[in-house]
């Protein structure tokens, strides 16, 4: 509106002051607690290192989809010289930086490598003229390197990024945005094929033998999705606490709705293009991906995903109307985060036993797919049993823990908000036609 | 065809068609718009070069139904398309394609959403076309040479003279009060 006057409102918050310590606190000790005990509790389990490793996997591949997520939308927002998003950039910014516990946090399936890639078993790789073929590309130092790249510049873009955007908050300066969005580009060019080149790596390798040029695709839908579904969460309970209350409105969070919806139908178009390609083709080292998720009960898990993440969201969050009210926006937010971490936990945790002794036996012996069924049915069970379940919570809980403190401690360390952004008058006016 | 009785009987006075009013700002027009509305008009609109936020919210329009028509149309492709294949590839003519079933949904799917999107976009821009009725050639407003503006930088409101609260004298007065720079009757 031409003639609308941008007030900011003396009453709104933008600091979190001890409310973020507080957060902090809880995270931090929330999360060493759970990683504790889920470490005991592996211990105590019947060679549970490795339902720990996969469960921990999980959940470290979640708050890394998060994080990944929440860098392309601050990449996003600056290569499209977006106005919209500018009220909830800085939350996202602090998210993005979280690259460095994450990586921290990677000592443990570093320490369990050996367990978790079957690809680094040498009699294994050379039982398969297929898999030699790999070796060049799947190989340790190689792997290594790739995820040092990754790394590299997925910790320097997040600092970069957020960094220019707190000390704009001081000077002001219009130079720093320009800076930014001339960076933008390559730098969402380099997510972009980091994540691409990273569902390779931590979760199509978990599978050394399966073939598909779907799957790299259908994790950067994942990962799109995520940011979508936190923001508007965190946004909520932050102007719940009195933060931000007057700065975002029920017209930022039709537009993060319309974004997770796109998303997660993003995802299912390219889940089932994966599927159908496969489905079609039925070609043995590419349907053993879905052979083993349509055993027992992990074809109730595909099922589950199939309706949780794309045919009930797709009538349910449809209409702008449910975008438009809080509560309704946060049921699909919580819902499609859940489904978010189901859909992880179908790609890695199916695989858990198939691929120890009694898995791999049953899998080199035969030559016909079908036969794999009745050998795996048994292994594919255990990591639905009630104590490979609680591991998953626990790990749940200890990296997502963390992942919180260290997002805290950033939000708290600036306001919540980019409050001298040349934009932040345009994007506080925002209105839906 | 009432054009062309028209052009049959040159001798009737034009019909009246309305009140135009012009106005300098957007914020005149919102609250102009706003005014209307709670003085009791039904049959006015707005007309401006560019869209303007809030809009809809000053004259009190409800939402359109055109996504509820949109939906019909996509949802009838999917369900047309689903009952279609099946009905042809297992039992009228059953065949086997590749060595998949009869009745393959997979191999359905993306005809349903192809479907499915074809029916969405035929029947929203048709839907479009049939409520806002067009296509319209001609319109009363064109008379006026003051409204050619409105492609630049006029911004007007028309009030209908078969508007139940329309009377000449008082309309007028109305949007002069609210800020009109000129205000002008239109004959059709």
């Amino acid at each position: 509106m031409a003639n609308k006057i941008i007030q900011l409102g003396p009453k709104d918050q933008f600091y979190l002051d001890e409310l973020g310590s507080r957060i902090m606190g809880g995270g931090l000790i929330a999360g060493l607690a759970a990683l504790v005990l889920a470490a005991v509790l592996g211990a105590a389990m019947h060679d549970g290192w490795r339902q720990f490793l996969f469960s921990y996997l999980t959940a470290w591949l979640l708050f890394f989809v998060i994080s990944a997520s929440a860098l392309l939308f601050v990449l996003g927002h600056h290569l499209f010289r977006a106005s919209w998003s500018v009220v909830v950039r800085r939350l996202a910014e602090a998210m993005s930086c979280n690259f460095i516990p994450l990586l921290v946090l990677t000592i443990p399936l570093l320490l369990g490598f050996h367990k978790i890639f079957i690809w680094t078993h040498y009699h294994y790789v050379h039982s398969d003229p297929n898999l030699i073929n790999k070796i060049s590309y799947l190989n340790i130092p190689f792997f290594m390197v790739r995820s040092a790249i990754y790394f590299a510049v997925l910790i320097g873009l997040s600092l970069y990024f957020r960094g220019m955007s707190v000390a704009q908050d001081q000077d002001g300066s219009v130079a720093r945005m320009l800076k930014l969005r001339q960076q933008a580009g390559w730098g969402f060019l380099a997510v972009f094929w980091i994540v691409n080149f990273a569902g390779v790596d931590y979760i199509m390798s978990l599978q050394p033998k399966w073939l598909s040029y779907m799957e790299p695709g259908f994790f950067l839908a994942g990962v799109g999705m995520a940011i979508y579904a936190v923001l508007p969460l965190v946004a909520m309970w932050l102007q719940r606490r009195g933060r931000l209350t007057n700065s975002i409105t029920v017209e930022h969070y039709h537009d993060l709705g319309k974004w997770l919806y796109g998303w997660a139908m993003f995802w299912a178009y390219l889940g089932f293009a994966q599927y159908m390609l496969i489905w079609y083709a039925n070609v043995p080292k590419e349907t053993t991906f879905f052979l083993v998720r349509c055993v027992g009960p992990w074809l109730f898990i595909t099922l589950a995903l199939l309706f949780g993440h794309f045919i009930v969201p797709f009538f349910g969050l449809m209409s702008r109307h449910v975008k438009r009210n809080k509560a309704l926006l946060a049921f699909w937010c919580v819902w499609l985060l859940f489904f978010g971490y189901l859909d992880l936990f179908w790609q890695v945790q199916p695989i858990v036993w198939v691929n120890t002794h009694a898995g791999l036996t049953a899998i080199v012996n035969s030559h016909d797919p079908y036969r794999l069924v009745g050998a795996v049915e048994k292994i594919v069970w255990k990591p639905l049993q009630p104590m490979a379940l609680a591991l998953d919570v626990l790990c749940l809980v200890g990296v997502g823990g963390l992942w919180v403190a260290h997002t805290f401690y950033l939000l708290r360390r600036s306001a919540l908000m980019p409050i001298r952004d040349p934009n932040l008058a345009e994007g506080l006016a925002l209105e839906n036609m | 065809m009432s054009t062309a009785q028209n052009m049959e009987k040159p001798m009737s006075a034009p019909r009246l068609y309305g009140l135009l009013a012009e106005f300098s700002d957007v914020q005149a027009l919102l609250d102009a718009a706003v005014a209307l509305r709670k003085a009791g008009y039904k049959r006015w609109d707005c007309y401006t070069p560019f869209p303007v936020h809030g809009m809809e919210k000053a004259m009190g329009l409800r939402p359109s139904i055109l996504p509820w028509i949109a939906f019909t149309g996509a949802m009838g492709g999917v369900v047309s398309i689903l009952a279609l294949a099946p009905l042809c590839n297992a039992f009228l003519y059953p065949m086997i394609f590749s060595g998949k079933p009869y009745w393959g949904l997979p191999g359905h799917i993306p005809m349903a959403f192809a479907l499915g999107i074809l029916g969405g976009t035929v029947f929203v821009v048709h839907g479009m076309f049939v409520l806002a009725r067009l296509p319209q050639f001609y319109h009363p407003l064109l008379h006026s040479e003051r409204f050619r503006r409105v492609t630049d930088d006029g911004m007007f409101i028309a009030v209908e003279a078969t508007d139940p609260s329309y009377s000449p004298s008082a309309t007028t007065e109305l949007l002069k009060k609210l800020g009109a720079t000129a205000v002008e009757e239109v004959r059709d």
